[in-house]
């Protein structure tokens, strides 16, 4: 009799995993995408970031907007690997049938170091859904102002350490920008991960830091942690004491724009259909409250295909400058 | 605080969906963490979007009571596949299998359960009573420190290549020059990618891990005659044997502190402190016990389970009071907060110390249940050894090859893993010491990018590892237990040396 229930406990959770696994592939029907009937099965969302992270995050959050919107299954896959490169690879080998999406935050950049060999002839943006808004940041016990910071950049010169995560990448694109931009001499040091960044910050390791709003809220409600300058053209209203970059003169405002692509050559009735969900999907409420609780709407994020495919393609050209300046 | 604890206790057991939760936590975990690849990162990953209609409570005592689970069930296929269901329960094959293999399998994973869940209870506790001081430690860490965290892992090669050195540090090289593939962390510089984009993220750990333990042993095995007379036979022996206990206690304790210390720092993870418990146990062993590591020791299955168990719970520390994961599940589990609508970190502790306290109070639970529910999927578990090798070997690789593949949804690292699986089996037959191989793998990068984040940290200067007196500690502290066995001998023929003169 034990030895049944013994049984019986692990037949029921073999059969809750397999549950848990399967989470929707139950019709997999194969029909051709045509635009009349798409969606028509089960649409699938490759991630090039790992799980957990903004870009991960960003994908989930519409992921399970435009699962009602579309009436369909969405799965999403992370593809890890060469900042959104490996993804971008294997949805170009798929089908161009409108089933296999992309989110993405550094197509411009790789594209602009070369490391994505598929440019805007390959792949289309279908909506940009945020403009991240980057801050420098420090610990609350080193500086109080932008000036300070300067003040001290100035008297050692090189020797100012700023953390940003990974290299040739977004965040060490900022620093050179602002370099460039603010006449500074800084010294960035890539770091692993956000957390063994903030880990720096925090502990008195690393004296500065260039980071989205989002991955610092808690450290930087509790005090802990304060932005000194916003990468942006206006004030921020939950910071309405830290001075902008554009204030400072400096022309220095970008930051992670998250979107979704697809192939170039997709039906454009599809890119039509999944660009009009998403826009649906942009103004549900549920979507509105994730970007508020993340301060992701601090900036206008949704660009329909068109215009953001024209935007991309500036971004392209502009980062090419600095990357050469900076692989050199 | 104690007072929340109580009331977490209560929201634990009282609420029917947290008990549900906290029951298929370890359910699902046990059997999750088990199957090869399936691990416990990729179980919370696919139980996430499940749990977003849940209340929070509910959906936190699930997700953390798996990864809890997970970092012991792991050990099971290591135990008796010998293909580690997660890339920590690595170290426990060394001695697991070998035990299992002589028939002690239901020892081997009696002795699992018992270390894990003694350490993770020693993790729980550290967490609701430290945390605050064991994040400032954390804060302490930096590159300089984690280099030399790594620099002193690097230094055990020599405990853990047995008799011939030298393979140990040909393993350890090769295992260096593999961490080097792939996109070069500080610069962006590409190396040893050939143009091959799937090579610019690097090699994984898990696919090599899976080559060269789980398929080497399948094609060693496949060499061999299969008639069912060479089945092993199991020898029956009680769960928790109060002998083998008391020959253990030691180990759990120093391992369980070793991977709680582990657990807390950022930058390194519960694989590191696996591996760094396993290799100090070895090396503070007496001598003549040495050569029993590798070959069944009880000890080595403890101190490799405490430890993980224990750094699993530590990653936790710096997760919820300063919102910084300290590993791959732990960044999801942040994830999982911030889709909750929640950010973890210091505010939360504030905010809501109510729910904090529910999911202590979850894995305070659910570790004591642990022990408990472990019986039956012992008793199952354990039969999988007798089942013929010619049945069981090909589902290992089936296996193998799913649980690689859906690691990060490549092909590529299913090829990776056969090739592993190839260059183990041809290592192992000239008797390399494949640990000495894993030891490189996980420490190369850890110890490569932090030291040269700290030359670019102190702008050139390489006085920083010396200036820091963490960093200065551990470095004399590895250099010092380098030579010490060298000085030592040499120290006994001079004496001996002496006695024979004056004689």
């Amino acid at each position: 009799m034990k030895r049944k229930i013994n049984y019986f406990i692990v037949l029921i959770s073999i059969f809750t995993i397999f549950l848990a696994a399967c989470n929707g592939d139950s019709d997999a029907s194969s029909e051709s995408g045509e635009a009349s009937n798409y969606p028509s099965r089960n649409i699938e969302v490759l991630v090039g970031h790992g799980a957990g992270g903004g870009t991960d995050l960003f994908a989930r959050a519409v992921v399970n907007e435009l699962e009602d919107i579309l009436d369909v299954n969405i799965n999403v896959v992370n593809q890890e690997g060469g900042a959104g490169v490996v993804a971008l690879q294997n949805a170009y080998n798929a089908p161009s049938d409108g089933y296999t999406l992309i989110a993405d935050a550094a197509f411009s950049i790789t594209t602009a170091a070369g490391t994505n060999a598929y440019g805007l002839d390959d792949f289309t943006p279908i909506a940009r859904f945020q403009n991240d808004t980057y801050a420098l940041w420090v610990n609350a016990e080193d500086f109080s102002s932008i000036e300070e910071f300067i003040e001290a950049v100035e008297e050692n010169p090189g020797q100012v350490t700023v953390g940003g995560t990974g290299s040739l990448g977004m965040d060490e694109m900022t620093v050179f920008m602002l370099e460039q931009a603010a006449d500074m001499d800084l010294n960035f040091v890539p770091m692993e991960g956000a957390g063994e960044m903030h880990a720096g910050v925090l502990g008195g390791h690393l004296d500065a830091m260039v980071d989205e709003f989002g991955p610092t809220k808690s450290l930087a409600d509790d005090g802990s942690i304060v932005p000194l300058v916003v990468f942006s053209e206006e004030r921020i209203d939950e910071f309405p004491d830290v001075p902008t970059t554009v204030e400072l003169g400096w022309d220095l405002t970008d930051g992670n724009e998250r979107a979704f692509y697809i192939k170039s050559d997709t039906d454009p009735e599809i890119i039509e259909i999944l660009e009009n969900a998403m826009k649906e999907a942009y103004e549900s409420e549920d979507y509105k409250r994730y970007e508020e609780d993340n301060y992701l709407h601090l900036r206008d994020g949704w660009l329909n295909s068109a215009d953001f495919e024209e935007r991309t393609e500036e971004l392209i050209e502009k980062y090419q400058v600095i990357m050469d300046e900076l692989q050199q | 605080m104690l007072e929340y604890l109580w009331i977490g206790i209560l929201n634990v057991v009282t609420e029917p969906m947290n008990l549900l939760m906290l029951f298929l936590s370890i359910v699902i975990g046990y059997i999750g963490g088990a199957i090869p690849g399936l691990s416990g990162t990729m179980l919370i990953v696919i139980l996430l979007p499940v749990t977003y209609s849940f209340e929070p409570a509910a959906a936190f005592i699930l997700l953390t009571g798996i990864y809890s689970v997970t970092a012991l069930s792991g050990a099971f296929g290591s135990i008796l596949l010998r293909t580690p269901g997660t890339p920590e329960a690595i170290f426990t094959t060394y001695d697991g299998y070998p035990m299992a293999q002589q028939g002690y399998a239901g020892r081997a994973l009696g002795i699992t359960i018992i270390s894990a869940v003694i350490g993770s209870l020693f993790g729980v506790f550290c967490l609701i009573t430290l945390t605050p001081l064991l994040a400032n430690v954390a804060l302490s860490f930096s590159s300089p420190e984690y280099f030399a965290l790594a620099f002193m892992g690097l230094t055990v090669v020599a405990s853990l290549s047995g008799k011939d050195i030298l393979k140990g540090l040909i393993g350890v090289l090769f295992g260096l020059m593999i961490a080097t593939v792939g996109m070069d962390a500080l610069t962006g510089t590409l190396r040893y990618t050939f143009n091959y984009t799937p090579l610019t993220s690097g090699i994984e750990l898990i696919p090599v891990i899976t080559g060269l333990f789980a398929l080497s042993e399948f094609i060693k095995r496949s060499t061999e005659s299969h008639n069912l007379g060479n089945a092993i036979k199991v020898v029956k022996t009680k769960l928790f044997e109060r002998e083998i206990f008391k020959k253990i206690r030691g180990t759990i304790a120093g391992t369980s502190v070793i991977g709680m210390f582990i657990g807390i720092l950022p930058g390194v993870g519960a694989t590191t402190a696996a591996m760094l418990a396993y290799s100090e146990t070895v090396r503070w062993s007496k001598k003549e016990e040495k050569d029993t590591f590798g070959k069944g020791n009880p000890k080595g299955i403890a101190a490799s389970e405490a430890a993980s168990n224990s750094a699993g719970i530590g990653t936790l520390v710096p997760l919820l009071s300063l919102g910084i994961p300290g590993g791959a599940t732990a960044a999801i589990l942040i994830g999982a907060f911030i889709l909750h609508g929640m950010q973890p970190g210091p505010m939360l502790f504030n905010s809501d110390p109510i729910l904090m306290y529910t999911i202590f109070a979850g894995l305070l639970i659910s570790n004591i249940l642990m022990l408990f529910l472990s019986t039956p999927f012992i008793k199952i578990f354990e039969k999988i050894i007798k089942v013929p090798y010619s049945v069981l070997g090909p589902l290992i690789v089936v296996l193998c090859l799913i649980g690689t593949y859906t690691l990060r949804n490549s092909f590529f690292d299913v090829i990776i893993m056969v090739i592993f699986g190839i260059i183990g089996y041809l290592l192992e037959r000239f008797k390399f010491p494949l640990a000495t191989i894993i030891l490189g793998v996980v420490l190369g990068p850890i110890a490569e990018s932090q030291f040269r984040r700290s030359v670019q940290m102190s702008d050139g200067d390489f006085s920083i590892f010396f200036t820091r007196p963490i960093s200065l500690t551990l470095i004399v502290v590895s250099i010092i237990m380098l030579f010490l066995p060298i000085i030592m001998k040499y120290i006994r023929d001079r004496k001996v040396n002496k006695v024979d003169n004056s004689a």
